[in-house]
């Protein structure tokens, strides 16, 4: 095999990856999860997030969702249906036999007082905005990181990941070398949210932008 | 419902950054260590929600450090309480890349399952270093920082694993993966 050949089976590795959904919904099933153990403090719990699943019947995209377990060694690895196989030519023709389709259920705690937390309607399509920032951050594309910034702006007050939107938008003003402006929103932003484990981001991204001759203007 | 407090936004917000920065990488790596893709969506969930679980014990900047080890040690778990799937499993042929068209798709699956051949021979500690370097690309110093390794024995393992990726080759027989193969 020849150097080649081996640097293209690397590259269609590099190439495999997660569905979207399954990001999202992993990212949905993560905060429902700390949203409950934060409305339950005071009660030891083990949480229980249930993440719900789809399964198509036809060949179009399969949801895939588990009931994942926290015990210390799960005994089963939870299955899932059929895979999300696009060429249909290699899929096998057979349906996984021992998956049930399962059904929408809510979220559920071992807190017998406090209701199932309600997923927020858009959170995961926030978590899925500030993404599409990140990758065109991190492709270059400043430009169009501006134009979803000033999108996710748009969708208004009850952005709930806005810090974290501010320092995206300190990232893209840093990249697209408008460094004036990049230290004033990240000065900003530490002097506004001192506590916040984000404005250690905002911070490296002062440091780098002043090379070491700026230390004194930081707060 | 309460206001939410700035603390429990924070750890929402680095929530949605470590799925953003780190969601792939791990799938990526689960799915080389000899699991299907269905098992990697699987596996990657559960190491997520484990780090969910665990953020406060997750200092600033480890994070991809705990979701590997993580990765690694749920992956392992599962393996040792499910039955292998073998090679020839259409599951783990399939590939799973949502924006390749039907052709791409079918070069994709047979490159990952040749890989998955080649990689199935070596010591799994050479097979995770050489994923590190060739897939990830990271540096030594990286690759050294996730396995818990000095710098020289990462260096001289990776060294090995190149070698022992192409005696595994050799030892296939394979010439050119990319011909019509065998079943």
């Amino acid at each position: 095999m020849t150097e080649r050949t081996t640097a293209r089976l690397f590259r269609a590795a590099r190439a495999e990856g997660p569905s979207c959904q399954l990001r999202e919904q992993t990212l949905q099933a993560m905060l429902d999860s700390a949203r409950t153990t934060d409305s339950n403090v005071r009660t030891p719990v083990i949480r229980r997030p249930v993440v719900v699943a789809l399964t198509a019947v036809v060949a179009a995209a399969a949801f895939v969702a588990l009931v994942s377990r926290h015990e210390p060694a799960p005994d089963r690895l939870p299955l899932a249906p059929e895979p999300l196989a696009l060429a249909q030519a290699s899929a096998s023709a057979k349906a996984t036999p021992s998956l049930p389709a399962s059904t929408p259920s809510p979220v559920e705690t071992h807190s017998a007082s406090a209701p199932p937390a309600r997923p927020h309607p858009s959170l995961a399509d926030e978590a899925a905005a500030l993404e599409r920032i990140r990758r065109a951050i991190a492709a270059g594309d400043t430009a169009e990181a501006f134009r979803l910034l000033d999108q996710y702006r748009r969708g208004g007050a009850s952005n709930r990941m806005s810090a974290e939107g501010t320092l995206l938008r300190i990232e893209a003003l840093a990249r697209s070398g408008r460094t004036a402006e990049a230290r004033q929103v990240a000065t900003d932003f530490i002097a506004a949210n001192p506590g916040n484990p984000l404005s250690d981001r905002a911070r490296s991204i002062l440091a780098s932008l002043s090379g070491g001759t700026d230390a004194g203007a930081l707060p | 419902m309460a206001a939410q407090t700035e603390r429990e936004k924070a750890r929402e917000e680095r929530l949605a950054r470590l799925v953003g920065d780190h969601f792939d990488f791990v799938w990526r790596i689960v799915r080389r260590m000899g699991v299907g893709p269905d098992d990697a969506d699987d596996i990657t969930q559960q190491v997520f929600m484990i780090a969910t679980r665990k953020l406060d014990d997750i200092s600033e900047g480890s994070e991809r450090k705990f979701l590997y080890g993580t990765a690694r040690r749920v992956t392992a778990n599962a393996r040792r309480s499910t039955r292998r799937r073998p090679e020839v499993d259409a599951d783990v042929d399939t590939v799973a890349t949502p924006d390749a068209g039907p052709e791409a798709l079918t070069e994709l699956s047979k490159a990952v399952s040749l890989l998955d051949r080649v990689l199935e021979r070596l010591p799994p500690e050479l097979g995770r270093v050489l994923v590190l370097a060739e897939i990830e690309e990271l540096e030594v110093a990286e690759i050294a920082k996730l396995e818990e390794l000095k710098l020289g024995t990462a260096a001289s393992r990776l060294r090995r694993a190149r070698r022992a990726f192409q005696s595994a080759v050799e030892a296939l027989g394979v010439e050119n993966p990319f011909a019509s193969e065998e079943p």
